[in-house]
């Protein structure tokens, strides 16, 4: 289906066939969790299609669903804490699902349980850095912060990532 | 030498590939029928819906719901495009099928039942296309996209030595052949979380084989043996290991296998002092990483798959031990509670455990109408509940419970049959085995199985032997 924002086409079915594969693996990586990872998707090309009067240029539309995607992966690990804190003694033993040893070698889990140790903003960097290999300028649009923010919280997060696996950079 | 960056990239990509392009199409599929209920949802005139606008948006266009036009964007791209353009000109789909009332009911199996206090108000959705009912189809024909709630998955009993035959069931009453050369003493155990597999179980208790399906290819695994196994389940998320028990001596153990045959955990024979595990029932939480159990004597308890337990829950007063029997929501935990034996016999009572621990809520109590209490329940959309009368031999005896009254006893209709035992209950369905003659003999004597809408009232026979039924994996969350 073709769209029109400002007389210029965009077609948001293609724009969800290209992309929605990538923007869903970078939510699965912010929240860990499949479902919650679709959903996070689903509702950030909802949130286009609501505010698609202020998208001016078609072409800042894979920007506006990845950041959409980085602020609603928030929104799911926000509400997960205040579940937690509800079940708290169900969590206090934290230990990986039963299937997730078959899935991700162990070298590869002790890499993902020190990227979850770090802060959000620097975990969300990392992902668009490392997982998406976005530019320091896109990672600044998409997360809305300058681009000395997104250097210095790289550099932390891979400082402590380094301090808790081991290794140099 | 690996850097850190190497390491990092390597591990964020494998995490990311998790999400399979398959899992997004299966989620491309529950969002085209989101769209079908939403454009059935009341709209008679044109849907000028996908109109995407330029700011400001045109006056017509302005009352779209957003939501709308979101999953029509998601349908439009998982090849959605003649459903959607049907529905935009109002004109019938070819080969449309009708719409009809369905009730959001919830799984067996796990979670997601719905609070019994907070009935669902009945949703119109448009029917994929589905067979007709008794109509079989093949497993090309299968609408795999919509496959969900409401399917079932089932083996009917066949002749020994015959080879067994297993069956997809979509909700209209169609059937697709998913294999029928299987080993003739297999037995359906579980349907995979991720609805893809069939977990069989054949041969004698000296050296069961669990093997699984894959549903999309019919393909049967070379699987795995286990002797003096019993109970299995599948784990979560995925249902990628086996979680069975293995009894040596006077002793049972609980084990995990990969789904491939590798034996990945020996859980402790006593764990923190309960005793030895008693599992026939492993209820795990929605990411998998502990489940809801029991040890032979005692209370339930919540266990994580290290086998470290997390804690006890309590026994309510006046009952001698509980045994969890499913999710009765998402949070909660529906168990039966004996009372200690002596002179008479032990009475059952249902109890709502919270997984989060507390103190569990009487659902019923010992007392009732039924002699023996109460030993299972199942919630309905009309915000009933149907119960089960403890027995130990015969036929099945079901109440319906309203709440602030008085249970009364079940009258299914003479189509059901008396007596029957229901197998399965699948939202509001009820699957009666049907017995020509009364006694112990049980389902085994089954001559018909009759689905049984307990709200609609409306029935149809299932089919004209017994089967085992399994349904849709329902997601716990």
């Amino acid at each position: 289906m073709v769209m029109q924002a400002d007389g210029v086409p965009l077609d948001l079915a293609a724009l969800y066939a290209e992309h929605r594969r990538s923007l869903a693996r970078i939510a699965l990586l912010l929240v860990d969790d499949l479902a919650s990872a679709e959903d996070v998707v689903h509702d950030a090309f909802i949130a286009l299609q609501q505010h698609q009067g202020r998208l001016r240029n078609p072409a800042a539309a894979i920007g506006y669903l990845r950041s959409t995607v980085v602020n609603n992966a928030r929104s799911v690990l926000r509400k997960r804490q205040t579940a937690r804190r509800h079940l708290r003694l169900v969590r206090e033993v934290t230990v990986d699902p039963a299937d997730s040893e078959l899935l991700l070698a162990t070298e590869q889990q002790e890499v993902l349980a020190a990227v979850r140790r770090l802060p959000r903003r620097q975990q969300e960097v990392l992902v668009l850095r490392y997982w998406s290999n976005l530019s320091e300028a896109e990672i600044a649009d998409t997360l809305g912060i300058s681009r000395g923010a997104v250097k210095s919280n790289a550099s932390r997060g891979m400082d402590k990532l380094e301090a808790i696996l081991g290794g140099a950079r | 030498m690996t850097t850190v960056e190497d390491r990092l990239r390597d591990a964020l990509t494998a995490k990311a590939e998790q999400l399979t392009d398959e899992r997004l199409d299966q989620l491309a599929g529950r969002r085209e029928r989101s769209l079908d209920d939403l454009l059935d949802g009341g709209h008679t005139g044109e849907l000028p819906v996908l109109a995407f606008q330029a700011a400001p948006a045109a006056p017509r266009h302005r009352w779209i719901a957003p939501g709308l036009a979101a999953a029509a964007v998601v349908a439009l791209a998982v090849g959605a495009t003649s459903v959607v353009a049907n529905r935009l000109t109002s004109q019938p789909r070819p080969n449309s099928p009708v719409s009809q009332v369905i009730h959001p009911s919830p799984s067996s199996s796990p979670p997601a039942s719905p609070s019994p206090s907070a009935p669902a108000s009945p949703t119109t959705v448009a029917v994929p296309d589905y067979l007709s009912r008794g109509q079989q189809g093949s497993r090309s024909q299968v609408p795999w996209s919509s496959v969900g709630a409401g399917w079932r998955l089932l083996l009917p009993a066949s002749a020994a030595a015959s080879p067994a035959a297993l069956y997809l069931y979509d909700p209209a009453g169609g059937r697709y052949l998913i294999n029928d050369r299987l080993p003739a003493s297999a037995a359906l155990l579980a349907w995979s979380p991720d609805g893809t597999r069939a977990m069989l179980r054949s041969g004698t208790s000296d050296a069961f084989r669990y093997q699984e399906v894959t549903l999309r290819t019919g393909d049967l695994s070379t699987g795995f043996t286990v002797s003096q196994s019993n109970f299995a389940s599948y784990t979560r998320p995925k249902g990628l290991a086996v979680l069975l028990t293995q009894r040596t001596g006077y002793t049972s153990q609980l084990l995990r296998y990969s789904t491939a045959g590798h034996l990945e955990h020996r859980y402790a024979k006593d764990l923190a002092g309960l005793g030895e595990f008693k599992v026939d029932n492993a209820l795990y939480l929605p990411d998998g990483s502990a489940f809801v159990t029991q040890f032979l004597a005692g209370p339930p308890v919540l266990v994580t798959n290290g086998g470290q337990l997390v804690r006890a829950y309590p026994v309510p007063t006046g009952y001698d031990y509980c045994r969890p029997l499913k999710w009765w929501a998402a949070d909660t935990v529906l168990e039966v509670c004996m009372t200690p034996s002596g002179p008479g016999e032990r009475a059952a009572a249902l109890y709502l455990q919270p997984a989060a621990g507390g103190t569990p809520s009487v659902l019923t109590d010992a007392a009732g109408p039924a002699d023996g209490g109460y030993g299972n329940a199942w919630p309905l959309s009309n915000g009933h509940v149907l119960l089960a009368v403890h027995v130990s031999c015969g036929d099945g005896t079901y109440y319906i419970l309203v709440p602030g009254k008085a249970p009364r006893q079940l009258q299914a209709p003479a189509r059901v049959g008396q007596p029957g035992s229901i197998i399965s209950m699948a939202g509001d369905l009820a699957t009666f085995a049907v017995r020509d003659n009364p006694g112990c003999g049980g389902v085994r004597d089954a001559s018909a199985l009759v689905d049984y809408d307990l709200v609609t009232g409306q029935t149809h026979q299932l089919l004209d032997r017994l089967a085992t039924i399994v349904n849709w994996p329902a997601d716990p969350s």
